[in-house]
């Protein structure tokens, strides 16, 4: 976690304590399919309290309270966190202990993404605007970790996009202390949810572009240039998404990870 | 089809492209009686290693674009990248100024990728734009031609 980032803990002191609990979670979506992918013969019980942990969090911020079992999903991801790293294996002597592989690297980032997303959500729960930054910071200094710890560049633009959507919103009088943020606050994540929701039907037009806006497909075609103009044509200027239809995307858990 | 030849710089084959809002959203705007931004006018480093475009978004803050996608390219200095993409109208433009001889994608997509301002340039022209084009370096000579 030495790389230079963007965004600084008093970035997160000066947020409203549940658009900071919002953002861990967004850092914690941002990085979740990395964990299945790296850990692919991961305890099911293992990966979904991480995947747990992350859903709460951003319940806790949709609702402006702690979820129903967070605390009691915090426990258990701060248990099996250290799980992820693996067991060293053991080394004939006299040989030197070796750099820990990338996968074990990138799979302990992603779940202590989700272990301090989760401590965000219940640091706010208890009107600790405090500790809620610093588990908020802690939650994006690692999925910036899991992010270069496979080479993957960009990851702190990213975020740092999702922090200037909420400072935005901040500024504006949207957002105050007491104010729930649902995932739905970031652009497109309604749609994108949507395409993740029907991508095992949109899959047989697989190359075409689909057209969606809220919980609604409104067709499919053959150039982005299509789409889109049918886009602004229906919506004007108002969100909405073009998307090309990929297999890959069937692969990733969450509409707006990584891979 | 348009064609031009220019010498390679110091930092490569460098051309003038003109980024602004795309086409259906200019018309969406003046439906809504919004002001239509200005274009930007940029220096791109063209790059056949580079599946995508990509535009430092720092040069594009007042054209308010909105709504990016998160994608995952390759990086043109290798390994991966996680970008914002964000939907434009992207103009090569040729050397000779006329309109006509310029290549106008009305809809395209480009990555935002921070660019270090000493590299002599603001873009990266790569493959999906290529795609359309032919391009040769002549590197004996320190030429390159460009044609659509």
């Amino acid at each position: 976690m030495n790389a230079k980032t963007s965004v600084s803990l008093q970035d997160l002191e000066r947020m409203p304590r549940w658009a900071c609990v919002a953002f861990a979670a967004r850092c914690g979506r941002r990085v979740q399919p990395l964990l299945r992918k790296f850990w692919a013969n991961g305890a099911g019980d293992l990966l979904k309290t991480f995947d747990q942990a992350i859903f709460l969090a951003e319940e806790s911020a949709t609702n402006g309270s702690t979820a129903a079992g967070m605390e009691d999903i915090l426990r258990a991801a701060e248990t099996y966190a250290p799980a992820t790293i693996g067991v060293p294996a053991l080394r004939p002597y006299p040989s030197t202990a070796g750099a820990l592989p990338a996968a074990q690297i990138v799979r302990h980032a992603v779940a202590l993404t989700a272990v301090n997303a989760a401590r965000a959500a219940v640091a706010a729960g208890a009107g600790d605007q405090e500790a809620c930054a610093r588990a908020a910071f802690e939650a994006y200094g690692w999925a910036i970790h899991a992010a270069l710890s496979i080479q993957v560049a960009g990851a702190d633009t990213v975020m740092r996009y999702d922090l200037g959507c909420l400072q935005q919103a901040v500024e504006r009088g949207e957002i105050t202390d007491a104010s729930p943020v649902a995932p739905d606050f970031f652009g497109l994540e309604k749609e994108l949810r949507t395409y993740q929701r029907e991508l095992s039907h949109l899959l047989s037009e697989q190359g075409k572009y689909v057209l969606i806006q809220d919980n609604k497909v409104a067709g499919t075609w053959q150039t982005y240039e299509d789409a889109l103009t049918v886009g602004y044509e229906r919506f004007g200027l108002t969100p909405f998404l073009v998307k090309r239809i990929d297999e890959a995307d069937a692969v990733a858990a969450s509409s707006t990870g990584t891979v | 089809m348009p064609i031009f030849t220019s010498q390679v710089q110091a930092a490569g084959a460098l051309i003038n492209i003109k980024v602004e809002v795309s086409a259906p959203r200019v018309q969406a705007m003046r439906a809504a009686g919004l002001a239509i931004p200005q274009a930007v006018s940029l220096r791109a480093l063209i790059d056949s290693g580079a599946d995508s475009t990509f535009v430092d978004a720092r040069h594009l803050q007042h054209l308010n674009l909105q709504n990016p996608l998160v994608v995952l390219v390759a990086d043109p200095a290798g390994g991966f990248t996680l970008g914002l993409q964000y939907e434009v109208s992207l103009t090569l433009l040729h050397p000779v100024g006329v309109n006509a001889s310029n290549l106008v994608l009305r809809m395209f997509a480009i990555v935002d990728k921070p660019l270090s301002p000493g590299l002599g340039f603001e873009a990266i022209v790569g493959r999906d734009v290529l795609d359309r084009c032919l391009f040769c370096y002549d590197g004996p000579a320190q030429t390159f031609t460009l044609a659509y």
